[in-house]
């Protein structure tokens, strides 16, 4: 068990070296939900459960999106929580990333037709990261957290 | 009195777990063998539209020399795979399929006939 | 039993009551009562009086393109009676408005400012006539449930402010939380006026997920609908999938095959289990007890890992379909399943001991954020919330469906109240969802998995209910040409949001969180 763990750490200290180059110390993201069924929260919950852990590569979920360096945005956008989506965006200190979580937040999914949603994220804040999926698995989040790191290595 | 029950617990091991962390992403996503995530076309296609037809989210689109599946419009839920006449499409078990670009979610086959 | 109780409900009404009004008891012995709509409030209370029904729901529907009026549908459940009373009203084009039940049924509050926002029918007598499910900038005269709504035209906004009550005094300020939260949660707005520590007032502002599931619905042939009811709730979406196409089957009278109704019972319990492992986690984690609530979390995490092992989707998606279930459960899959649930079982017996044996855990869940039985009654509170404010009611049991009638299984009731008694119904319901899973598979069927739906003929209701681990879950329908003419969904959080409330009152700012995990709803089932 031992040598396995040390082994998981070293691989892990990588990833946070790699946190470290691009941003400093720490990724801080924060999670926006602009009208999603509510699978794409446990998802993101689960990323900070002892099994994806993700506090251990220095990926943090905070609290306002004041603190974030990345807004993780799920669900359609629907018409009454745009306001709070565009406010969220502007509170964010620059240079911001915006991750559209989840297939609602990519393209409208199911809920394109609907007189009360947008068709997607897109249509209100540009976004940097497209992660696929209903719900996206915990893997495709840090996954597509690991490309968010990519270009702002890029941009860098 | 009962704080020193809970040490004791904590002494004996209860709630011990060894490391149930995933080594992901500094191993290969370990998925369960019945996971489903997005579609892929193996086998022959003769452009015949059913799966297109049976797509929810109208994500599928098929012409005689192209078959484009938009993941950004998938939600993986298989109707696709079990309308295909020929079972040419399975659902994929590779969920890295992140992207920095709306185009970069489509995926495109060949029709082989 | 159905029928005697409901004829003779029917031959009990006062003679006042009973002219004008049109009743008849159908095949599945359901009672349908046609009343006028000013008959309406005072038909509802002696009802509720007498045998102490409650409102399952009140909803609205719009007959003009058949040549009819709009119609107002009232469902109540009665104790011993497996199928609801439904109660039917017109309401007249030109006056758009109807008598409200509110002041008689309390919970009847949330259903007619709906259908005041989504109809524009008014609710006279209502005491609360501002929107509900519709912002504030929603334009006046647009109505999108109505038939004649063309929802692909954009609605334009209209500036406009909500209007919050008011509590006024010295040294009384307001807290407003919402719509984006601290935690990773959906949105919705609270205001707390607080005198110090404790709230004196909290009012609840939803609306922010509002989609418009309904409307999407009626233009989605029947099975499109099902991965749309998926996406109603997300962590519930099976069993609210399972309401829907029980529904829908109900309009078609088809059959479902034995193994399929064994496999639907199995499937919810797996769902009910990682939900309600993620509860008992968070209310561990709202204490500040870190060590059990990743101890809960792991579990849940294990569990959904075997509903991905079983349906091949963390949330149990598509493993539903009209008429019958997707997926199989083959021998490897039962074994699956009774390994995990046993170690399962044991690491959960090692969470409960070390929170019951936690004097700080207990110090906080106790006596917080008490819901009396007599608010819980009046509001009509469902689900564990009920349970642990002692209201005795379960759809598994009093309305069986699936393969619940052939499971024993206990139901768990409290009587204190608080967020300790929610839990503990949880912890106990944790412990029957296994025991049912075992006996299911033990009796696992041979057979078909899924048959053909056959035809839906147009005009007929279906109504279905299902237990999720929030509550009571209705779909009910009316049928169409191939697609639902009004779909109506009430998730159990519809009901049981009004009631934090009343469950906060009292307790210090610091205890909400609290109370709202243990009472754990959905905003976006509310929302639709």
């Amino acid at each position: 068990m031992s040598g396995s763990d040390s082994e998981l750490e070293v691989l892990g200290g990588q990833m946070k070296d790699r946190i470290r180059n691009v941003l400093g110390r720490s990724l801080a993201i924060r999670e926006v939900d602009a009208g999603s069924c509510n699978a794409c929260e446990v998802e993101v919950n689960a990323l900070t459960n002892p099994i994806y852990d993700i506090e251990r590569f220095g990926l943090h979920i905070v609290a306002s999106p004041r603190h974030a360096d990345a807004i993780l945005v799920t669900g359609p956008v629907t018409r009454n929580m745009e306001r709070g989506l565009v406010q969220s965006y502007n509170a964010m200190a620059e240079p911001r990333m915006v991750i559209a979580m989840g297939v609602c937040a990519i393209g409208g999914g199911l809920f394109r037709e609907c007189y009360a949603c947008h068709k997607g994220v897109g249509e209100v804040v540009p976004v940097d990261v497209y992660i696929p999926g209903c719900p996206p698995r915990p893997q495709a989040i840090i996954q597509g957290i690991m490309v968010a790191l990519d270009k702002w290595q890029q941009r860098k | 009195m009962k704080v020193t029950n809970l040490f004791r617990f904590y002494r004996l091991g209860v709630g011990k777990r060894g490391v149930v962390t995933t080594r992901y992403p500094n191993g290969p996503a370990e998925l369960p063998a019945a996971a489903q995530c997005a579609p892929e076309l193996t086998g022959k296609c003769d452009a015949c539209g059913h799966c297109a037809e049976a797509c929810p989210t109208k994500a599928i689109a098929v012409t005689t020399s192209k078959f484009t599946i938009d993941l950004g419009d998938c939600i993986y839920c298989g109707e696709c795979a079990r309308g295909c006449p020929k079972g040419s499409i399975v659902m994929g078990k590779n969920c890295e399929l992140s992207a920095r670009k709306r185009e970069g979610l489509e995926v495109s086959y060949d029709v082989r006939q | 039993m159905n029928r005697m109780i409901l004829s003779e409900l029917v031959e009990d009404l006062p003679p006042v009551l009973r002219t004008g009004i049109r009743w008849e008891l159908q095949d599945d012995g359901s009672l349908t009562i046609d009343v006028g709509e000013e008959a309406l409030p005072g038909i509802v209370d002696h009802i509720q009086k007498k045998y102490h029904s409650w409102l399952i729901s009140e909803h609205a529907l719009d007959l003009r393109p058949k040549g009819g009026e709009f119609q107002l549908i009232v469902l109540l459940g009665l104790p011993k009676v497996t199928v609801p009373v439904i109660i039917r009203a017109n309401v007249d084009i030109y006056a758009s408005s109807f008598h409200s039940l509110t002041p008689s049924v309390p919970a009847a509050n949330w259903f007619e400012r709906e259908i005041s926002d989504t109809f524009g029918l008014t609710p006279n007598g209502h005491p609360d006539q501002r929107p509900l499910v519709l912002y504030d900038d929603w334009p006046y005269g647009t109505y999108p449930l109505r038939k004649d709504f063309d929802p692909s035209r954009p609605v334009p906004r209209v500036p406009s402010e909500y209007p919050f009550r008011k509590v006024e005094g010295e040294g009384v300020f307001e807290i407003p939380v919402g719509p984006v939260h601290a935690g990773v949660i959906e949105p919705g707005h609270f205001r707390f006026s607080v005198a110090g520590e404790p709230i004196i007032n909290l009012e609840i502002r939803m609306g922010y997920t509002h989609r418009g599931v309904e409307k999407l619905s009626e233009s989605l042939p029947y099975h499109r609908g099902v991965p749309l009811a998926e996406r109603i709730s997300g962590d519930n979406g099976f069993t609210h999938a399972l309401a829907y196409c029980q529904a829908v089957e109900s309009l078609a009278g088809c059959a479902v095959p034995d193994r399929a109704l064994f496999i639907r019972t199995i499937l919810s319990e797996m769902e009910r289990l990682y939900c309600h492992m993620g509860d008992v986690g968070g209310i561990a984690l709202d204490t500040a007890f870190g060590t059990g609530a990743q101890m809960a979390y792991i579990l849940r995490e294990r569990l959904m890992q075997l509903n991905d092992q079983v349906t091949g989707s963390r949330f149990l998606r598509s493993a539903s379909c009209l008429g019958g279930v997707r997926c199989d459960i083959p021998v490897d899959s039962k074994k699956d399943i009774q390994r995990t649930l046993l170690q399962v079982k044991l690491d959960f017996d090692d969470f409960v001991t070390t929170i019951k044996n936690m004097p700080s855990f207990l110090d906080r869940v106790e006596t917080t954020g008490v819901l009396t039985l007599e608010n819980a009654r009046s509001l009509n509170v469902v689900g564990p919330v009920g349970r642990g404010s002692g209201i005795d009611r379960d759809v598994r049991r009093d309305h069986p469906y699936a393969a619940y009638d052939q499971i024993s299984f206990q139901v768990p009731v409290y009587r204190e109240g608080d967020v300790w008694a929610r839990t503990r119904v949880k912890i106990d319901e944790v412990y029957e969802s296994i025991g049912i899973i075992e006996q299911a598979l033990d009796k696992l069927p041979s057979g078909e998995l899924c048959v053909p739906l056959g035809e839906a003929p147009e005009g007929r209701t279906g109504l279905s209910l299902t237990e999720t681990h929030r509550g009571e879950c209705m779909h009910w329908l009316m049928a169409g040409k191939g697609q639902p003419y009004r779909h109506k969904v009430r998730d159990a959080s519809f009901l049981n949001w009004p009631a934090i409330e009343l469950a906060v009152l009292g307790n210090i700012v610091p205890d909400f969180p609290l109370v709202n995990k243990s009472f754990n709803l959905s905003y976006a089932g509310n929302d639709l």
